[in-house]
């Protein structure tokens, strides 16, 4: 079917000058799947490839995950076919066969349904390779067209937020993208971002920090505050899961091979870029309301993804709240779903209820069909799918109940999700957070706070059976503790803080994490408070460390930033990040070419000027020298390019390197060596000289520059007299080779 | 979920069921609202399928009617309009049946008969074999009225009562009398005694749809006479063009509704007065419009949070010359002693008389009776729905999104995930009828004890 439509679209846009609004369909969870243990299909370990033995979990991929007893992938094709999306090309990594066969029988497919879908098999493990793929296929029409991350649940006119955008980009064509974005209502996400917004709402500073450690200061670039726009600071916005995109942004993934997501490596890359000259807005729902037309009379403009549990269960009771609002479960489910009928109190009923006289169901609630309750149970805050059975005498309060989920007598579900068909037997209590796979039975008086259990053994494999937990005739492995296991975080950092894990789980208590509003000084204001006295003591035992000794060589990462002097997380980043890549080109051998690439690349992210990575990279590289002078000539010999590479053909800069390598030598290494050590520098000059570092030109310029006599104090004054015989020999005769002769002096 | 089939599928072609489910997915999704829209867009819908479709029988061609207004209503629960206009065509277009039928049946008894062959006038001779037999669906307003009836319709200008377009016989008496409505508006206890549920209490709907076969004089025997009615049905086929003729008039009816209610403005609205409304209705805009022509007045809006919507009332009729003044929601308890007379557009009118109207009238109505103002509604004939609201229906008050009223990060106080406070944001309030005085249609006013007999011309009656 796939290929036919997909012909058959092509052929009409070719006659159409009026593009279809296309869509790209982001399946895959990027990682978010881990979070749901074993009720989803997931990587079991962070090396293994999607290869149907070794996936774990149920065999059901995260986008058909249920919400609200409708799969997220329908909520999401919902949204954007009433928005009035007409094609939409659905990227699947994993679980292919399941979401085709699901496609095959949803209302989607069929004939009248004024949306065209074409489901895409892909290998691709971030969004970034997605839009490569899609440059290469070159699928898309060549109009603006939405990026949407399954999950996405939303009213928002996206068309007319695309249409706006492309009248946008008709009057300032350097836009390339708009990141559509809504102030965050609770904190769903382990991380938070600053966006610094002018009042046209043009996006010119991104800056992404997880919530632990968080970020203390931020730094707004100067061409952001110039020509005296109003800027906005804001700390408040999350993304949604959706990015309306020119058709530069595909091209632009491809250049640039690094970029793995929109946030923050392509926002960031565009906006630190010079070369690229790319802009970047923002769409932010619910402020930016213009003209109230007469059909969106009635909904103000709601819209949220779901990722982890968490947000799994924000979103779940914004659509029961009616936040979404017409799309409630009363008014219009995806699919033409069955409709719910709606009682006082946000509860909603479906079909053949059996509920006992006595059961209480509460407050933004949602029963399926034939679900049945049994005396003195009482519902709270959950989501009960259909033929879900609950016994007498039962609390559930704030749980997810998949299909055909069995509870005993006297349970207490608490935070917590059942899979389709888990059976708890009587007694049982769940609570905080667990997660209970599809088929598991728990027997009679199990306690599980904060636990996985899954039919299938846990992959850590040495996860030892803890007797006690699990009830007599329980099926089902339990599994470890959800921190212990070690995530698959989308940064590379080296120690993910466990308390960003803790508040983007389902029936985690923290004390309040929101953040303020929309102003630089409420970044001040961001809250550290953590459910626990020992995190927190943990964190300010760090703090303090860091503090004593703040010029430790092995620059930990994020704890940089909570140094109140740290010139700003951006240089130390850079700086822990330079010293790495050097220490590897150094100890793997790179070439100079190599190394020089990666510290441009490293320089470009972190928008940092040549002449601070001279002042890194030169003593780092006379560090190198070991003895001295003995080892320069090899060392610079081998290393000197990439300090050429530093300076750009100016002269300027290449007198900044001679004044730097001479503070070095006159302050470090005279420390060490006490003396004033006239050879190892006329070493490096020499070096310096042949590795074309420094031309005849910046060598005199440096001599007789008034700065190269103060360097230093007295030791470097001794420098630069001492290096006068080197400056004349090549002044006598630049193209001799004088080198022995110097050398011979230099031994006198 | 794949639609369920419909049993009378194939009266239809696909690309006319392509476009019913088209209607009933915009329905679904909110995306068409409005009473007037909604009834707009069925009847187009209702006219193309009639003249598509491919029927066997004149039954099955109503069945289909009925089984699409079904599908389009399950769709839109809360555009009840969809039933009014269903039902209203699936009942125009029996009259048309009837008349011909009958007709034919007329024409071969007296073929049969040996009688002349010359064609009797067609219609007086239908007008009073059906008056005898099936008296609502071809009632003559000035004929059958009782006397007292007859002049408080009088008294309240009823231009023609007669539901369906195709009356051809115009009562001159009861069209142009159009005296005496203040006197109507100075009494509102008149229209509160009769309870129009004690009419029909056992059945929830006034009817459930026109019956079909109309019985017929039996000049010939009841055999013949099966057989005569099932050949015409059969042939019923060459009737399309006077069905879709009525459904047009239908669409004309609706489409004029603004200017046939606007044109009786005159005489309910005087110099001098002061009128309330709330919310944002075209038919009370044209109503006020076209009253502004002629007569100076005041119109107090409420601005009708928290959608608002009467401040675009405000602001649409101060820019036609309207002394306009809007006031917050609060004041209007404190204003009402001023105001001689509350205006309202409703969404719907249900069978008891009973008003779906926007959030915020049923403090206004019961505000406006305790202060014996007087309230008035305006509304096309296609609100008037035969349906009654049932007891539990909580979601025909339209709740919508919360962000209205509390808005994203207002209410975000506590980080704690206790339970939020619960806002409610509902669209409508239901008004019940003791609360309303006069009702004004396209047709003329009515007091709420004689709603039943509207309805009933409108819709015939099912029970029977």
């Amino acid at each position: 079917m796939s290929s036919k439509a997909q012909g058959a679209a092509l052929a009409k846009e070719d006659t159409k000058t009026e593009h279809p609004l296309q869509a790209i369909l982001l399946a895959d969870a990027w990682g978010e799947e881990q979070r749901w243990g074993p009720l989803v299909r997931r990587k079991r370990t962070d090396d293994e490839e999607y290869e149907d033995k070794e996936v774990g979990g149920e065999q059901r991929p995260w986008c058909l995950l249920p919400l609200l007893d409708t799969p997220l992938l329908a909520w999401t094709l919902e949204c954007l076919e009433t928005t009035g999306v007409q094609q939409v090309f659905i990227f699947v990594r994993d679980g292919v066969e399941e979401v085709r066969a699901w496609l095959a029988t949803s209302a989607f497919s069929l004939p009248s349904s004024p949306i065209s879908i074409v489901l895409r098999p892909t290998k691709a493990s971030t969004p970034g390779d997605v839009l490569r793929e899609v440059d290469s296929l070159q699928i898309l029409a060549p109009a603006d067209y939405l990026v949407v991350q399954a999950g996405y649940v939303g009213n928002v006119d996206l068309a007319q937020k695309v249409k706006d955008f492309t009248e946008r980009r008709k009057k300032d064509p350097a836009m390339t993208m708009s990141c559509v974005v809504a102030p965050s209502e609770s904190r769903t996400t382990s991380t938070f971002a600053i966006h610094a917004v002018s009042t046209d709402a043009q996006l010119f500073h991104y800056e992404q920090s997880s919530l632990f450690p968080s970020l203390k200061q931020a730094r707004l670039p100067r061409e952001a505050i110039e020509g005296g726009k109003e800027i906005h600071v804001r700390a408040d916005l999350e993304s949604i899961g959706v990015a309306i995109c020119s058709v530069e942004v595909a091209p632009l993934f491809t250049e640039n091979f690094d970029y793995q997501f929109f946030y923050p490596d392509f926002v960031n890359g565009l906006l630190t870029s010079d070369l690229l000259g790319k802009t970047i807005c923002c769409t932010i729902i619910g402020e930016d309301e213009t003209t109230e037309t007469q059909a969106s009379r009635r909904s103000a403009s709601w819209a949220a993804v779901v990722g982890n549990t968490r947000s799994y269960d924000a979103i779940s009771k914004a659509i029961l709240s009616r936040k979404a609002y017409p799309l409630a479960p009363d008014e219009n489910m995806p699919e033409n779903g069955h409709r719910y009928e709606q009682r006082r109190g946000r509860v909603y009923y479906g079909k053949d209820l059996d509920l006992s006289r006595t059961c209480a169901i509460s407050s933004t609630s949602l029963l399926g069909s034939s679900v049945t309750i049994g005396a003195s149970s009482t519902i709270t805050r959950s989501v009960l799918s259909n033929s879900v059975t609950i016994g007498a005498n039962c609390r559930i309060i704030n749980s997810y109940l998949f299909a055909g989920a069995v509870v005993g007598d006297g349970c207490e579900i608490r935070d917590s999700v059942l899979g389709e068909g888990a059976r708890i037997e009587t007694g049982c209590v769940v609570e905080s957070g667990s997660l209970v796979a599809a088929g598991a039975v728990l027997g009679q008086g199990t306690k599980l706070v904060g636990r996985r259990v899954s039919l299938e053994e846990p992959v850590e494999g040495d996860a030892e059976e803890e007797e006690g937990i699990l009830g007599p005739n329980s099926t089902g492995y339990l599994w470890p503790a959800e921190t212990e296991v070690s995530e698959d975080s989308d940064d590379d950092e080296d120690a993910p803080d466990s308390r960003n894990y803790d508040v983007t789980r389902l029936g985690s208590h923290l004390a309040s994490l929101s953040l303020g509003n929309s102003s630089s000084s409420s970044l001040s204001t961001l809250s550290r408070a953590s459910s626990s006295s020992s995190l927190a003591s943990d964190m300010s035992d760090a703090e303090a460390t860091s503090l004593s000794n703040p010029t430790d060589a092995p620059v930990i990462q994020g704890l940089e930033s909570l140094m109140p002097d740290a010139p700003s997380t951006k240089q130390s980043d850079f700086l822990s990040e330079c010293r790495q890549s050097l220490d590897r080109s150094f100890a793997e051998g790179h070439t100079v070419d190599n190394a020089a690439i990666e510290l441009k690349t490293l320089r470009m992210a972190s928008n940092v000027p040549l002449g601070e990575v001279r002042q890194f990279v030169i003593p780092y590289i006379l560090e190198r020298c070991g003895e001295g002078a003995k080892d320069a000539s090899a060392v610079l010999d081998r290393w000197g390019g990439l300090v050429a590479n530093l300076t750009g053909d100016q002269e300027e800069a290449m007198e900044h390197c001679l004044l730097i390598a001479q503070r070095w030598i006159a302050e470090v290494w005279a420390k060490e060596s006490e003396q004033v050590d006239v050879r190892f520098f006329l070493r490096v000059l020499k070096g310096f000289y042949e590795t074309d570092v420094v031309t005849d030109e910046a060598a005199f310029g440096w001599y007789k520059s008034t700065e190269a006599r103060s360097v230093g104090g007295e030791k470097g004054r001794a420098l630069w007299a001492g290096s006068k015989p080197f400056l004349e020999a090549i002044a006598e005769d630049s193209d001799d080779e004088d080198d022995d002769e110097e050398d011979d002096e230099d031994s006198n | 979920m794949a639609p369920a089939l419909m049993q009378t599928e194939g009266v239809s072609k696909p690309n006319v069921h392509r476009r019913i489910e088209a209607l009933a997915t915009k329905l679904r999704r909110r995306q068409l609202i409005g009473s007037r829209q909604v009834a707009l867009e069925v009847v187009r819908l209702l006219r193309e399928i009639v003249s598509s479709a491919k029927f066997s029988s004149f039954k099955q061609l109503v069945e289909h009617l009925d089984e699409v207004g079904r599908v389009l209503q399950d769709a839109g629960p809360k555009e009840l309009v969809v039933t009014n206009m269903t039902r209203r065509i699936a009942m125009l277009i029996s009259e048309e049946y009837a008349t011909a039928l009958s007709n034919f049946l007329a024409d071969s008894a007296s073929s049969s008969g040996g009688a002349t062959p010359s064609s009797i006038p067609p219609t007086p001779a239908l007008g009073s074999n059906l008056d005898s037999t099936n008296s609502s669906f071809f009632t003559d307003a000035g004929r059958t009225r009782g006397g007292a009836l007859g002049s408080i319709f009088d008294l309240l200008g009823h231009k023609t009562t007669s539901a369906g377009a195709i009356s051809t016989t115009t009562d001159g008496a009861a069209s142009t009398s159009h005296l005496g409505t203040p006197s109507a508006l100075s009494s509102p206890s008149s229209s509160t005694p009769a309870s129009p549920q004690t009419h029909s209490p056992s059945s929830s709907t006034i009817l459930s749809r026109p019956n079909l076969p109309m019985r017929t004089p039996s000049l010939v025997s009841p055999h013949v006479q099966a057989l005569l009615e099932d050949e015409f049905s059969r042939k019923s086929f060459s009737l399309k063009p006077l069905f879709i003729e009525a459904i047009q008039e239908l669409m004309d009816e609706v489409e004029s509704t603004y200017r046939s209610v606007g044109e009786q403005s005159i005489d309910h609205i005087h110099s001098g007065e002061f009128i309330l409304t709330i919310g944002q209705s075209n038919t009370v805009e044209a109503f006020l419009k076209a009253a502004a022509r002629k007569r100076k007045f005041t119109v107090i809006v409420a601005e009708t949070a928290p959608s608002f919507s009467g401040r675009r009332t405000a602001a649409s009729l101060s820019a036609s010359g309207i002394t306009t003044i809007l006031i917050p929601d609060s004041n209007i308890f404190a204003l009402l002693p001023r105001v001689s007379k509350v205006l309202l557009g409703p969404h719907l009118v249900l069978a008891d008389g009973a008003l779906l109207s926007i959030a915020g009238s049923l403090p206004l109505t019961l505000a406006a009776n305790r202060m014996r103002v007087p309230v008035v509604i305006v509304g096309g004939m296609f609100k008037f729905s035969p349906l009654y609201l049932g007891e539990a229906d909580w979601g025909m008050r339209d709740l919508g999104s919360p962000e209205e009223v509390l808005g994203r990060g207002e209410g975000a106080a506590t980080g704690e995930e206790e339970e939020d406070t619960e806002v409610l944001n509902p669209y409508y309030d239901v008004v019940p009828a003791e609360l309303v005085d006069l009702y004004i249609t396209n047709l003329g006013g009515h007091p709420s004890s004689l709603l039943y007999r509207l309805l009933s011309e409108t819709y015939g009656t099912g029970s029977s």
